[in-house]
């Protein structure tokens, strides 16, 4: 799918010295947009070849479920850790940088808003990249060097259907289910800081955490759970897909893919708050 | 294997999906139950949502089940209360706001004294007095801001147009003045107390100069051997007086020579006798001069 670009008229040494400058830097552009472009179109190629094979559940479903146990039951510990500590955490700031008058129901309405809304899907989106996209990456990145993907075609076997698709049916489901979980463990993370360790009172804490609360702010964090979760699967299994050059390969194709979905789960989260933050207000 | 993976799933995602449902219900509702329906009705523009608190005398007895828009400038709200409080009959609703954030909650107020009857479900309370809110207390400030407004308008009127400020602006003027001379007094003072000062010091010095010397020493071992050779001296004063009275009292008694002399007057006879013989004998001697003196030569 991927390999040298095209090389367009002829060389650049060929022209005159004084035009040689101003060429390089156009062909430099040309070639940037063309391979933007190319990795557009080579990507979504991808996505359709994912989508064709939806068609093909006795391939898929069998290994969709193994994978969710992988991806969502093996990062339950990691993910519970990460969200009592940033609950806490949240609390213990929100109590320490009050001024004093504000009322004290404040710290649960903050950590309500900051870990439904926001830390909750975010965190456990960037620490799954590394756990759960990681190893997507080097395993398809190992079977793809070692020719196992190649051996799979040739006996016939859809290799998107058989390694893509349940990694990103997966990814899918369990990264919301994880993070309801991270958003309950987070909460009370935050419940039992503020009132064991700060001078809030349980009623303050849930008059705050009730404040306001509208059943979207709930959709709102599920749906962008499912988005990083398509984007973890969806990057790191291309990543991994497309691995050349034996084991090396596969180390920067894994390295490659974490950088990028934790870009693009930064930017998907951005986008999210400027088109669905509206809706919050409701 | 398998099996156990798709437990393990199952599981996992029934969990979440429970959570996710009590958790939400509980947020929005504060309990899991639905209670009874209630009804109200208010005016548009009250900042009312779903799941908002119902206080009842300012306990949290229930919350909104529902607010629905009318086009007559009303809203229809169906509050739902817990099933262990009832709501006494003829008590009022109305809109209140909750803490600082624009979040506001129905207030039901109940009629004093409390009846016994209270509101069946789906009964309608008639909206009570709107309590104040934001807008109102902001109607307050404004209507403060336009007084002080005013009062500014006057202050400049009567200080600034009609030459108080100029006024105020002298008498500063010359306060200031005055207070430069004070200073220069005082800086005059300050430079004599200075001096003063220094000479008090000057002398102290001496002083201390003086009273670490030898001299000194000397001098007061000199006053205070004098001091001893007083003390002394008053001693044999002291007994020689005693010698002198004991004297005076043997020669009182008539006792030995002294005594004699001074109480026993045969002396003074014998004497004054002695005297007038030789009165007579001198005489006798004047006139006879050859009775007594014969001088021959050779």
């Amino acid at each position: 799918m991927s390999g040298p670009l095209p090389q367009f008229g002829r060389e650049t040494q060929q022209f005159p010295v004084v035009q040689r400058t101003s060429i390089r830097f156009f062909r430099r552009v040309t070639r940037w947009w063309v391979g933007l472009f190319r990795d557009v179109g080579v990507r979504s190629y991808f996505v359709r070849d994912i989508a064709r094979a939806l068609g093909d559940p006795a391939t898929y479903v069998p290994e969709t479920i193994r994978q969710m146990k992988n991806i969502g039951v093996g990062s339950i510990p990691i993910t519970l850790v990460v969200a009592a500590f940033i609950g806490g955490v949240i609390a213990l700031q929100t109590r320490y940088q009050l001024f004093p008058g504000v009322e004290l129901s404040i710290i649960g309405l903050a950590s309500r808003l900051m870990v439904v809304l926001e830390l909750g899907p975010l965190l456990t989106g960037l620490v799954l990249t590394g756990r759960v996209g990681g190893r997507m990456t080097a395993e398809i990145g190992t079977m793809r060097v070692t020719e196992q993907i190649d051996a799979l075609e040739t006996l016939a076997y859809d290799p998107v259907a058989f390694l893509i698709v349940p990694r990103v049916l997966a990814a899918t489901v369990m990264l919301p289910t994880l993070v309801i979980l991270a958003d309950a463990t987070g909460l009370l993370s935050a419940y039992t800081v503020s009132v064991r360790i700060t001078d809030v009172t349980p009623q303050d804490f849930i008059t705050g955490l009730r404040l306001g609360f509208g059943t979207f702010q709930v959709v709102y964090s599920l749906l962008k759970a499912m988005m990083f979760g398509m984007a973890i699967s969806l990057v790191c299994s291309y990543e991994g897909y497309i691995t050349e050059a034996g084991a090396e390969g596969v180390g920067r194709s894994t390295a490659r893919a974490v950088v990028i979905t934790s870009m693009t789960i930064l930017v998907l989260d951005a986008l999210t708050a400027g088109v669905l933050g509206p809706l919050l207000q409701t | 294997m398998k099996r156990r993976n798709e437990v393990s799933v199952g599981i996992l995602i029934t969990v979440a999906v429970i959570v996710l449902v009590l958790g939400t219900l509980w947020l929005a509702r504060g309990k899991l139950k639905a209670g009874y329906p209630l009804y109200t009705r208010f005016a548009w523009g009250q900042n009312l949502k779903q799941g908002q608190p119902v206080l009842l005398a300012g306990v949290s007895v229930g919350y909104v089940g529902d607010v629905n828009l009318r086009r007559d400038g009303y809203l229809d709200v169906m509050i739902r209360i817990d099933d262990q409080y009832t709501v006494p009959k003829g008590s009022t609703a109305a809109v209140k706001p909750v803490g600082i954030f624009g979040d506001v909650a129905v207030a039901l107020t109940p009629p004093i004294p409390v009846p016994a009857a209270s509101y069946s479900p789906g009964d309608t309370l008639p909206p009570g007095p709107a309590a104040s809110d934001i807008g109102q207390i902001m109607n307050h400030v404004d209507t403060i801001g336009a007084t002080l407004t005013l009062l500014m308008h006057s202050l400049q009127q009567q200080i600034v147009e009609a030459g108080t400020l100029k006024d105020i602006n002298r008498t500063v003027a010359s306060t200031a003045a005055l207070s430069a001379q004070l200073q220069k007094v005082l800086a005059q003072q300050n430079e004599n107390l200075t001096l003063t000062m220094t000479s008090f010091r000057s002398a102290a010095s001496h002083l201390s100069n003086l009273a670490d010397s030898a001299q000194i020493d000397s001098t007061i071992r000199n006053l205070r051997r004098t001091s001893e050779n007083g003390a002394r001296l008053v001693a044999n004063l002291d007994s020689t007086n005693t010698e002198i009275r004991k004297l005076l009292t043997l020669a009182q008694s008539g006792n030995g020579t002294v005594g004699k002399f001074l109480t026993d007057t045969t002396l003074y006879t014998d004497t004054h006798r002695l005297l007038r013989q030789l009165d007579s004998l001198v005489a006798d001697i004047k006139a006879n001069p050859k009775k007594y003196i014969n001088v021959r030569i050779f």
